[in-house]
């Protein structure tokens, strides 16, 4: 297990630094002049463009500037934004705890509700409770994220009055804000997950393998937890782990709607007004962290099937 | 129930609900398995013989099956209860502690995510009062029982470390476990090579021996059914034809059914010439069947067997059959 843990990291390493690459060239490729935006537009000396080339080391080749990059990164410095002339990495960390907190907890929602509404649906399948749930999980599915963000601000300040959106202040304010953001990002989680469980369910529990622990006089419950759940539950890591990438970007719509401070809007920023070292570094990190729960998923895999940890 | 009895079937019916329409799968089975006793069911794929079997235990979907008749089951502590009267708890004790059961194909009948140590303790687990520790002794015992050395090491292993062979001893061990009274084993050695499968009859006659328990064994291959059998009933269409002593069955089959299976096993030194098969192909059971089912196939049918059905009719000690012409293929064979 050790050695298979060990394999898989290794094997993410060279996927970064390629994609790292990719990023830093894609942004190179960019028809905008990075001078013109450090300097506003304004009309400038040549000392001040002079001064700005060797700042921000555009005098320097572009594969120097990449490893200057890349040394960055693996010292804690994302760079100095074009447009604020402040550290990048000190941008993202203060926005991480809001998209990272939106992605964590409607992914909790989503598992914690679908898995088991799934496992419901599959025991008592064709009975009206699973046909209710499966309406339901259809529509969630259907549901664009920013509409049903706005809808529940609606609802909600309706019901409460209560404010929803906006920035925090303490860590009582940051669950408050993150709250009802995280229930419209889990709706596709909770449809999406709640789906699988249920074929994937229904396939085990036909197996031959639950015929046998039939067989053998085992309490229902332990068939269904024991034996059928630990073989179903594989594809839905799968499932849940391509949801989570995809929650990403559906943060970046949710933050909009709810005025969040989170990455999103950082990165819609910075796109907007060609910063590239905030685009860069948001990327990488995003890449990063997608590359990390994947890792993740892998181990979890070899943790549950002995057949990929002997491999 | 006769008093020597561990299993009595009476008058079982298994009906089936498909989007179809209603499968009459098992159409009126009866025969008694005595303590100690090997008695094969045998048949052509579709007969009803899984179904019959699977009964015992109420392995069906409940929900999509009628069952009717009776199936007596002689628990060991001596009292006789109707299987289809039993609650889902009761039910529970009677599957894997006083019926086992194993599986036509040990690979998939196997959990592939737990170490088969896991899947033999948890039949203990839950059908004996014995401590963790008292378990896994017993586990290692059984391994060994059955040929799986060094117990300690494999019973660590996972299902996909074994070969098929190996597999169905796992799925021995386990059944025996709980010391039932009955094993029912579902073409158990069908899935593996001659030679396994001889070593697998082997293991079960002689474990069937030390423990005393009966062994219901199902299977189309009448090679197996003279290997080990003391009584084989042969089924057609969801129906017992033909019940008897094996060497009785062999030697003076009366129902014709049993006797075109018996014409058509390839005989050693028979070789490059056409191999005897039955004509035709048996009746859907989605239709009511009249007269006798395999009458359509049969070469001495008459009018009666297609518009009546035959009752059973006995021939000597514990010879039954059903079939109206008892005696018309013995003098055919010696032509």
């Amino acid at each position: 297990m050790g050695r298979y843990v060990l394999k898989r990291f290794l094997q993410i390493i060279p996927i970064f630094f390629v994609v790292s690459i990719v990023i830093f060239a894609i942004v190179r490729m960019s028809p905008t002049d990075p001078i013109t935006v450090i300097l506003g537009g304004k009309k400038a000396t040549e000392a001040a463009i002079a001064a700005v080339k060797v700042k921000f080391h555009f005098d320097q080749p572009v594969v120097v500037q990449y490893l200057l990059w890349m040394k960055g990164i693996f010292t804690g410095d994302f760079g100095i934004s074009y447009k604020y002339q402040q550290a990048v990495s000190g941008m993202i960390f203060g926005r991480l705890p809001v998209t990272m907190g939106l992605i964590a907890i409607s992914s909790v929602i989503g598992i914690v509700i679908a898995i088991p509404a799934g496992i419901l649906c599959a025991v008592r399948k064709n009975t009206a409770a699973d046909r209710v749930i499966s309406v339901v999980t259809i529509i969630l599915v259907s549901c664009p994220v920013f509409l049903t963000c706005m809808l529940m601000i609606l609802v909600m300040s309706k019901i409460s009055g209560a404010v929803f959106t906006g920035t925090y202040t303490n860590v009582r304010e940051y669950f408050q804000r993150l709250a009802i953001p995280s229930v419209a990002l889990s709706f596709s989680m909770i449809a999406l997950i709640g789906r699988v469980s249920r074929t994937s369910m229904i396939k085990e529990l036909k197996s031959n393998y639950i015929e046998t622990a039939e067989a053998k006089g085992l309490p229902g419950r332990r068939i269904l937890f024991h034996h059928a759940f630990k073989n179903a539950v594989i594809p839905v890591i799968t499932v849940a782990s391509i949801q989570i990438g995809a929650m990403i970007v559906g943060s970046v719509l949710v933050e909009n709607v709810f005025s969040l401070p989170g990455l999103g809007s950082l990165l819609i920023n910075g796109i907007n007004t060609s910063d590239y070292p905030i685009v860069q570094g948001i990327t990488l990190l995003l890449v990063g962290v997608f590359l990390l729960i994947n890792l993740l998923v892998d181990i979890l895999y070899a943790a549950i099937d002995p057949r990929i940890r002997y491999e | 129930m006769n008093a020597n009895s561990i299993v009595s079937i009476e008058d079982l019916k298994v009906n089936l609900l498909t989007t179809r329409g209603v499968v009459c799968a098992v159409r009126g089975v009866s025969f008694e398995i005595g303590k100690g006793e090997i008695h094969g069911l045998v048949g052509e794929s579709g007969c009803g013989k899984t179904m019959t079997a699977k009964s015992i235990l109420r392995l069906h979907d409940e929900k999509r099956t009628l069952y009717g008749g009776k199936i007596l089951l002689r628990e060991s502590g001596g009292a006789v209860e109707n299987v289809f009267d039993l609650r889902k708890e009761q039910l529970q004790k009677v599957r894997g502690k006083e019926v086992a059961m194993i599986f036509q194909d040990p690979m998939v009948s196997l959990n592939p995510l737990l170490t088969i140590g896991d899947q033999i303790g948890e039949m203990l687990r839950f059908h004996t009062d014995l401590s963790p520790k008292e378990i896994e002794a017993k586990t290692l015992e059984l391994l060994e029982t059955v040929g799986i050395r060094p117990a300690g090491e494999r019973s660590r292993q996972y299902p996909f470390e074994f070969s098929g062979g190996m597999a169905q001893r796992i799925m021995i061990a386990m059944a025996l476990s709980c010391n039932p009274q009955l094993l029912i084993a579902d073409e158990s050695t069908t899935a593996l090579d001659v030679t396994t499968q001889a070593q697998i009859l082997d293991l079960m006659k002689s474990l069937q021996k030390s423990i005393g328990m009966s062994i219901l064994l199902i299977t189309h291959n009448f090679g197996v059914v003279a290997e080990i059998c003391d009584r084989a009933s042969v089924m057609y269409a969801g129906k017992i034809v033909e019940t008897s002593t094996v060497r009785e069955l062999f030697d003076a089959p009366r129902h014709p059914y049993t006797q075109s299976l018996i014409r058509s096993i390839p005989k050693s030194g028979c070789a490059g010439q056409r191999l005897v098969t039955i004509p035709g192909a048996p009746p859907s059971l989605l239709e009511p069947i009249h007269g006798c089912a395999f009458a359509p196939r049969c070469r001495y049918a008459a009018q009666r067997c297609r518009t009546q059905e035959p009752p059973m009719c006995t021939a000597g000690e514990g010879h039954e059959y059903a079939c109206y012409l008892p005696n018309a293929g013995e003098e055919a064979d010696h032509v």
